[in-house]
């Protein structure tokens, strides 16, 4: 398994995967031209490492300001790999960041929750 | 344009090095042309390079000239230099001396083919090869820059002659009302609606296809064929069944109902079917936000649709979607929007516009029609988008019953 370190630009996130501590985190906004680009590299670690049973909790951070749809989709996928890991066995801590006061990205990250039953969710709001 | 250190080669005569400074003066004075000259040993190597200006600047202070005329050119010539073969291009040759510190606004390097010395290049023939080459360059990729300007412009034509005319959208209605506003001049909201039939009823559709700029333009004339199609079929098709049907036949268009699927995209959308003689609203959508604006003064009341996009890539059918059934003769007008509204960030926390604020615009603005709405609207969402860059294709539609 291998860690992670995408910077982040105008239009594309940071991501982060720190396999030491089992910590994921995807931060900033995502509305790249070519979305499946952007992600091709990066998603294929992350469900390896999600599909990787481990001895401690996952934790994955969503701290998204913005994204487009087709992000929207990239996230879908991520979280049905975050609950195939909870399936696996996985304690796995979804975070799912905001703004106070940003109700719009509240939303959406309830509505993603809506995909998890055995993984954990928590809204942050920061 | 890509020239080589040739194009700037000047074939200067080398002086030996035994020659005195006073001489090599002389011999500068006499001819402005020699901006670089090489020094070469008694075995025809070139062991150092004179810059003219530095050498005259020198020698005009007669106490220096003084000193320096019967000494050897050695003396004052430049024993590093740096040296490139004629075939190298001047961009790299360029380079490696500005990333090694030297300006170009004097010296020189010596040129060489084959290994032996043909000549000299001075730096400021380079620097005005590079300002040549740069204005070209710029002319070259505004012309690109026009080109695609050109092309994306006609087919904004294009698609903007799909969309429904004012005339066209407000047909049976009090008024009507849109904001179309592509990120990228094309883009993957769009707007449609059907003809009403004799007892009034018809469908009206706002789309936000994946991708905005050509690849979401691409989308949205997919989705319009298809809508014309089905309805075309099914002229009373319901929303719910009208959407499943998009979606599915979205998916099977571009193979993403096979394993060897090049692309997984999709469209949110909503729609509303009006049947005005019963007085009925029936609103189904994916991932699209429909406000109603009810004629008392009761709180607007916000429609969302299933969380679920449609037309991406997957087996299984989509199965028609839920039916919100409104009583018309409760409603003033309705607002669909596009999530380009929604999401935009801005404002002071520099966050989402949300639903939220939305609704307290529109609840503001109760008893407008849609003409006043869609304006209020606009302005509410430049404000608060002031400084931060669109984000996404931005669209709505506003109908007063």
């Amino acid at each position: 398994m291998q860690n992670l370190t995408i910077a982040s630009a105008a239009r594309t996130p940071e991501i982060t995967l720190d396999v030491s501590s089992l910590t994921c985190a995807i931060v900033g906004e995502s509305y790249p031209e070519d979305t499946l680009k952007f992600y091709g590299s990066a998603l294929p670690v992350i469900f390896e490492f999600l599909e990787t049973k481990h001895a401690s909790p996952v934790v994955f951070i969503f701290n998204l300001k913005y994204f487009n749809s087709s992000s929207a989709k990239i996230i879908i996928d991520l979280f049905h790999a975050l609950e195939s890991s909870a399936q696996l066995g996985n304690t796995v801590n979804v975070q799912w960041h905001y703004i106070t006061d940003d109700d719009n990205m509240k939303e959406l990250g309830e509505e993603f929750s809506e995909e998890l039953e055995l993984a954990q969710f928590a809204l942050v709001e920061v | 344009m890509l020239q080589t250190v040739g194009a700037i080669l000047r074939k200067q005569a080398a002086v030996p090095e035994t020659v005195t400074c006073g001489k090599f003066i002389e011999q500068l004075r006499h001819d402005p042309n020699q901006l670089i000259v090489p020094i070469v040993n008694t075995n025809g190597e070139t062991i150092g390079l004179i810059d003219r200006q530095t050498v005259l600047t020198l020698a005009a202070n007669p106490l220096h000239y003084s000193v320096l005329q019967n000494r050897r050119v050695t003396s004052i010539m430049d024993a590093k230099f740096f040296s490139f073969d004629v075939d190298e291009s001047i961009e790299i040759a360029a380079a490696t001396l500005v990333s090694s510190g030297v300006s170009l606004s004097a010296g020189g390097f010596l040129v060489t083919q084959n290994g032996s010395a043909v000549g000299v290049a001075a730096n400021t023939d380079t620097l005005n090869h590079l300002v040549e080459l740069n204005q070209a360059r710029a002319k070259q990729l505004e012309d690109l820059n026009n080109e695609l300007l050109d092309s994306v412009n006609y087919a904004s034509r294009i698609q903007a002659s799909l969309l429904p005319s004012s005339d066209h959208l407000s047909q049976a209605l009090r008024s009507a009302a849109v904001i179309w506003e592509p990120r990228d001049i094309v883009g993957g909201d769009v707007y449609w609606r059907t003809e009403a039939d004799d007892s009034g009823v018809f469908t009206v559709a706002l789309i936000d296809c994946t991708g905005h700029g050509v690849p979401g333009a691409l989308m949205s004339m997919l989705v319009i064929s298809t809508l014309n199609h089905i309805f075309d079929d099914h002229p009373e098709i319901g929303p719910g069944a009208a959407l499943a049907q998009l979606g599915n036949l979205v998916r099977r268009a571009l193979n993403q109902d096979t394993d060897h699927s090049q692309s997984n995209d999709g469209f949110d959308a909503g729609l509303c079917k009006f049947d005005l003689k019963a007085g009925k609203l029936f609103y189904s959508a994916a991932r699209t936000n429909c406000f109603v604006i009810p004629k008392s003064r009761e709180p607007i009341f916000r429609l969302t649709g299933t969380h679920q996009a449609l037309g991406y890539a997957g087996k299984e059918d989509y199965q028609a979607l839920e039916e919100i059934e409104i009583d018309l003769t409760e409603v003033d007008s309705i607002v669909m929007v596009s999530d380009g509204i929604l999401d935009q960030p801005g404002g002071h926390s520099r966050i989402a516009y949300g639903a939220k604020r939305l609704q307290a615009l529109l609840d503001d603005a109760h008893g407008d029609d849609a003409v006043t709405l869609i304006q209020k609207l606009q302005t509410a969402i430049s404000t608060w988008r002031e400084f931060e860059v669109r984000r996404d294709d931005v669209s709505a539609v506003a109908l007063s019953i």
